[in-house]
């Protein structure tokens, strides 16, 4: 069973800068035929601040950790044991090009399913801007068989 | 081509995105532009030291085709949650569709909602994600 002890553990806040650079690859490899999520003057001209974050980008963030499984290291979860379940993402503001972002990641629940055969747990990350505003929410559920 | 968002109904069906057949190549860019380097996704060797066979991709890929089919006909401004639940593996060479239609048209907190029910899955009918997706207007 998984360590419940360590329900409530928060992790340290990651900064993370939307660069052009790293909105064009995202879009690159999943396939965005739109120009606001690549071209900056194109979303600009549809009046947008910059190059738009797409509605999955943020889950980059996370993995800008020095060890983005330290999470499942805690949890003494073998990687190939694990796998993402399920994912939400509730939005308050649309993410740009230049904004700088401030992850906070806490450990949220965790549950058992086939009387303990899977290990379930929930962490949830916020998101807030430069203007301290908070622009989203990530709720993350990964799965250990 | 866009959704008309002043005149829908509960069964409108949102257009099919088709996916390109899944390469060893997609997954080998999807994990160099999300930073998840997670072997499952890109390393051969380790996928069968562990069992699987082979390689599969990010479940945050296959989300991604989702939001993709979504932002196609709906200003992302008016997306206000997206959640979904991974239900299967995607392999190598599965091509995958996104769909979805209208679940309900309603109020929350005074606001005019409409939530879309998701689905992707592949061409023998294997669902790889379910979800929903909540539009404010």
């Amino acid at each position: 069973m998984l360590n419940r002890n360590l329900i409530g553990k928060t992790y340290e806040p990651v900064i993370f800068r939307v660069t052009d650079r790293r909105l064009k690859s995202f879009a690159k490899a999943t396939g965005q035929t739109d120009p606001i999520y690549y071209d900056h003057d194109i979303a600009v001209s549809q009046g947008h601040k910059g190059i738009v974050c797409p509605p999955t980008f943020l889950i980059v963030v996370g993995m800008e950790q020095k060890n983005p499984f330290q999470f499942l290291e805690d949890l003494d979860i073998k990687i190939e044991r694990m796998l993402h379940a399920g994912q939400e993402f509730i939005y308050e503001e649309i993410v740009y090009e230049g904004d700088k972002l401030r992850m906070d990641t806490k450990i949220i629940d965790m549950y058992d399913k086939k009387e303990g055969l899977l290990q379930f747990c929930n962490l949830e990350s916020k998101f807030t801007n430069q203007h301290s505003k908070h622009v989203a929410t990530l709720k993350n559920t990964i799965v250990a068989r | 081509m866009s959704f008309n968002l002043d005149n829908v109904t509960v069964g409108d069906k949102i257009p099919d995105l088709m996916i390109d057949p899944i390469k060893r190549s997609t997954l080998a860019l999807y994990a160099g532009a999300s930073g998840d380097h997670n072997p499952i996704h890109i390393d051969l060797d380790f996928a069968k030291k562990v069992g699987m066979g082979d390689v599969f991709a990010h479940g945050m890929l296959i989300m991604a085709y989702l939001g993709r089919a979504l932002t196609n006909i709906i200003p992302q401004s008016n997306l206000k949650n997206l959640n979904t639940r991974f239900c299967s593996i995607t392999n190598i060479g599965d091509e995958l569709i996104c769909g979805g239609q209208v679940s309900k048209v309603g109020n929350h907190n005074s606001k005019e909602i409409i939530v879309f029910d998701l689905m992707v899955a592949d061409k023998t009918g294997d669902i790889k994600i379910r979800g929903t997706a909540t539009i404010e207007k």
